[in-house]
């Protein structure tokens, strides 16, 4: 699809058809709204990327090594939080008395050719990391469909990619470091202190904080991304072809409409060339059709459908290919909120189109395109994958729309089919709730959590609210 | 296992941005302002995780740092008005630029760095 292509036809359609009936509903380009002021030389607030968690944290810091984190946790006063880029959309961060920055904490320790393992530290970023790896001759299998998160918070918090023959990020971590509320610096791994390994790598950082991973890497390989437009209907009908027959498969459903976009990515082969244009603009002019279009009573759901079949079956296919760590991640530049849970793989597709139904049905104000992914089982205590294959379904509303009454409708579908929420993502459920979807591990994880914690040092709000006090 | 052990922090910054081109940056902006104080290695290495990824990216569609022309309207509006869309974060740009391990202090220094602010 050529997204340039699109965003002209699509603003010049939604444009023409509303004769200026725009104003009480017209975009506000994507803003949020920023939760708190910033006065010059007063506490300087700390906002996530999304604009929908906060905090003016009295004290921060940034430790450079190890050494420097274990005294900022010896001596932290309050309640302590870790942030790395501030991706998560849940209150897994704010504090107003310790906040931690591990953005110093960057960057390669120690490599192994032969094993094409790699330590790394904690605090670099995934857009760092393809690179770093790159360099000594290795890659990770997979990758998140945007690079800007810390690695360490894309691994506690169960990030993950897309494959149904590939894990979550924490699912390829063979070691870590743990600094623990304490101040104790402890090795884990599936030999050293498993336990505390297994918990730590789904933990939404209530563990302690963790200074570096050691990752079982693959050799260096690149990679051909297909993005087409497609039925909606044709994808799921075939969706175990797409996911048996591609590296990596997800797909975009578009609320209201009738197709969606496939992305099929597999090993590129020689002659493949980048072709069209990826646009991270492109859901803005989605929001601007939507917005031009489905407020018409009784006909605007079946022109927007129609405009957006005529519009986008009329576009060709986005070739992306390159080394893998450039294919796998996209530009993330409107900023949106994210409700993400993940079903049993075997209950995608009925979910996926009970949600569509159900937007449809009740006439939810979505347009931003809902992603839909797979993801192998693992067998890290609290991740959305532990014990199953995972099917993940992402609800989004751009960041200057209320989200919270459409996502609640949506959460009670993902509950009825089993679904676990993405530690990093927004959702509703309290510990009690959270319990009885992980029956195997639950317990286990709070004895671990505190006992590495028993103060309670690392439980800000959210942290309270989903593993208990 | 057998590491190869590597000691030098900034081995990674260099491994990330080649230091040629993050050299080239920093000149380019001082070019513009040469009054701008050059970063310490610790600013150099929030610039580097956080400001370059979209700064030195020209499909990020944000300004370039060193491109002059990319920054006349920010550097219009004032270092004030600046400031707070830094910290409080508009349209692509997220609160703090990302960097949550900056200080005020390294927060101003880094946007003169990055716009190429005038001295005032």
């Amino acid at each position: 699809m050529k997204r340039r292509t699109f965003i002209k036809q699509s603003i010049a359609l939604g444009g023409g058809l509303t004769f200026g009936a725009m104003s009480a509903c017209s975009p506000k380009g994507g803003e949020p709204q920023a939760p708190l002021e910033f006065v010059s030389g007063k506490t300087l607030p700390w906002t996530n990327w999304a604009g929908n968690q906060a905090c003016n944290p009295s004290w921060r810091h940034s430790p450079a090594t190890a050494d420097e984190l274990i005294s900022v946790l010896k001596s932290a006063k309050g309640v302590v939080r870790a942030v790395g880029a501030g991706h998560s959309f849940s209150a897994v961060v704010p504090t107003d008395d310790t906040l931690v920055s591990t953005d110093l904490l960057s960057g390669l320790v120690s490599y192994d050719a032969m094993t094409l393992q790699a330590t790394v530290k904690s605090g670099t970023r995934l857009h760092d990391l393809g690179p770093i790896l790159n360099s000594i001759g290795q890659a990770v299998p997979n990758m998140p469909d945007m690079d800007y998160p810390a690695l360490g918070g894309a691994i506690v918090n169960s990030t993950h990619g897309t494959g149904k023959n590939f894990g979550s990020m924490g699912a390829y971590a063979t070691a870590l470091k743990l600094a623990t509320p304490s101040g104790e610096l402890l090795d884990c791994s599936k030999e050293k202190n498993s336990e505390i390994f297994n918990a730590v790598r789904a933990s939404a950082g209530s563990l302690g904080i963790v200074t570096e991973f050691t990752l079982q890497n693959q050799k260096p390989f690149k990679l051909t991304e297909v993005n087409k437009i497609e039925p909606l209907e044709e994808m799921l009908d075939d969706i175990e072809n797409r996911n048996e027959n591609h590296r990596h498969f997800e797909l975009y459903a578009i609320p209201y409409a009738s197709v969606g976009i496939s992305v099929a990515t597999d090993i590129a082969k020689s002659g493949e060339v980048n072709k069209g244009e990826d646009d991270p603009q492109a859901v803005n002019a989605l929001r601007t059709v939507f917005e031009s279009l489905a407020w018409i009573p009784l006909v605007g759901e079946a022109l927007y459908d129609s405009a957006l079949t005529m519009i986008l079956g009329s576009e060709a296919n986005v070739i992306r290919t390159g080394p893998s760590f450039e294919v796998f991640p996209h530009l993330r530049i409107v900023r949106f909120r994210e409700m993400e849970y993940t079903v049993p793989a075997s209950e995608g597709p009925a979910c996926l189109r009970e949600i569509m139904q159900t937007i449809k049905d009740k006439k939810l104000p979505f347009s931003f395109p809902i992603e839909y992914r797979y993801v192998k089982a693992d067998d890290i205590w609290l991740s959305m994958f532990e014990g199953q294959d995972g099917c993940s379904i992402s609800i989004h509303e751009y960041g200057d729309l209320d989200f919270k009454a459409s996502f609640a409708v949506i959460e009670t579908i993902f509950l009825k089919y089993g679904g676990r929420p993405h530690w990093g993502k927004i959702h509703t459920l309290d510990s009690h709730q959270l319990a009885k979807l992980y029956p195997r591990h639950w317990q286990d994880f709070q004895e671990i959590r505190r006992s590495l914690d028993p103060q309670g040092k690392l439980m800000n709000t959210h942290l309270k609210s989903i593993f208990g006090s | 296992m057998s590491n190869y052990e590597i000691s030098n922090n900034n081995k990674t910054s260099r491994i990330v941005l080649g230091s040629t081109v993050l050299v080239a940056f920093i000149v380019s902006a001082l070019f513009i302002s040469p009054s701008i104080a050059a970063p310490g290695a610790r600013q150099i290495k929030l610039l580097s995780n956080n400001c370059l990824q979209c700064h030195a990216n020209p499909e990020s569609t944000a300004p370039l740092m060193g491109v002059a022309k990319d920054w006349k309207a920010v550097i219009e509006q004032g270092e004030d008005v600046t400031m707070k869309n830094l910290v409080l974060g508009i349209r692509g740009m997220p609160p703090l630029g990302y960097c949550s391990a900056c200080s005020e202090q390294d927060l101003r220094e880094l946007m003169r760095l990055v716009a190429g602010f005038p001295d005032k």
